[in-house]
């Protein structure tokens, strides 16, 4: 019997404009919000989402990342959030 | 093959153009009215095939950018995203072929004169985009004085087919330009 490849039949999380991520930048994790599903751009077709975050508690700008959905953390909703 | 960014611009991003064909083909009624509401649709078409052209060209350096992080450390990645993504024009502004030029070369590629080695009638479209954009601004600013200095703006539907049509050989240089680069940058196909 052929043994499913776990990590591969995982199914993909889907993550909505105005969800609160977290995800790995650098050597700390910090918290974002998706702005955008911006289709499966990713290396192998994986959905990549436009997130903004505070690159630290101290900023005041917001910086952008696109990053696919493996690599995110899905907080709360967007309806949540509100 | 082409890259995913391709591929939307020939499947969704050409779906969304051709339903703007088909209004203009369905308008009927007298022909002054006619007259009126086609050049109506024809400004919407300029306006849209630049947007989805912009669209097409943010996909696809977006897709480069995922291609390059992914050979990094994985630490290091997110924070070559974020710089990668700095600024960016596309991410803003018009595709105008300075915005384009200077996103990808932030990849490190000149990326036009690649562009125009894929096909040196490249040049003439690149013009072609520019003359689009044009009107594109005054379509949006409701401005004609650049296109039309005589107070009577009338954009024919050839008009905008042929920039369609310059802007369906970019993209498929565009894609092909990255491709190669890329190949030679990672030593693989990237798509």
């Amino acid at each position: 019997m052929v043994k499913k490849n776990q990590e591969s039949s995982k199914p993909e999380q889907s993550l909505r404009r105005g969800d609160v991520v977290r995800f790995s930048y650098g050597m700390r994790f910090v918290t974002g919000v998706v702005l955008e599903d911006r289709g499966p751009l990713g290396t192998n077709k994986e959905t990549t989402y436009l997130i903004e975050f505070p690159p630290s508690k101290h900023d005041s700008d917001l910086f952008h990342i696109e990053l696919p959905a493996k690599d995110l953390e899905k907080l709360s909703s967007a309806v949540e959030a509100k | 093959m082409p890259s995913t960014s391709l591929d939307r611009w020939n499947a969704e991003r050409s779906t969304a153009l051709d339903e703007i064909e088909n209004a203009h083909a369905m308008v009927g009624g007298t022909e002054r009215g006619r007259r009126f509401a086609t050049q109506q649709i024809n400004f919407a078409y300029a306006a849209l095939l630049s947007s989805q052209f912009q669209g097409f060209c943010r996909d696809l350096h977006t897709e480069c950018v995922n291609h390059i992080v992914s050979l990094a450390f994985p630490n290091l990645q997110p924070i070559a995203r974020t710089e990668f993504l700095w600024n960016r024009s596309l991410g803003r502004g018009n595709p105008n072929p300075g915005a384009i030029g200077t996103d990808f070369k932030r990849l490190g590629i000149d990326f036009w004169d690649e562009v125009y080695l894929q096909d040196m009638r490249n040049q003439r479209r690149r013009e072609l985009l520019e003359e689009l954009l044009v009107w594109r601004n005054a379509i949006a600013h409701q401005d004609f004085d650049s296109v039309a200095p005589n107070g009577n703006p009338i954009l024919h539907l050839s008009a905008v087919r042929g920039w369609r049509s310059a802007l369906n050989a970019l993209a498929r240089s565009f894609d092909q330009t990255m491709c190669q680069y890329l190949q030679s940058l990672l030593g693989a196909n990237p798509w």
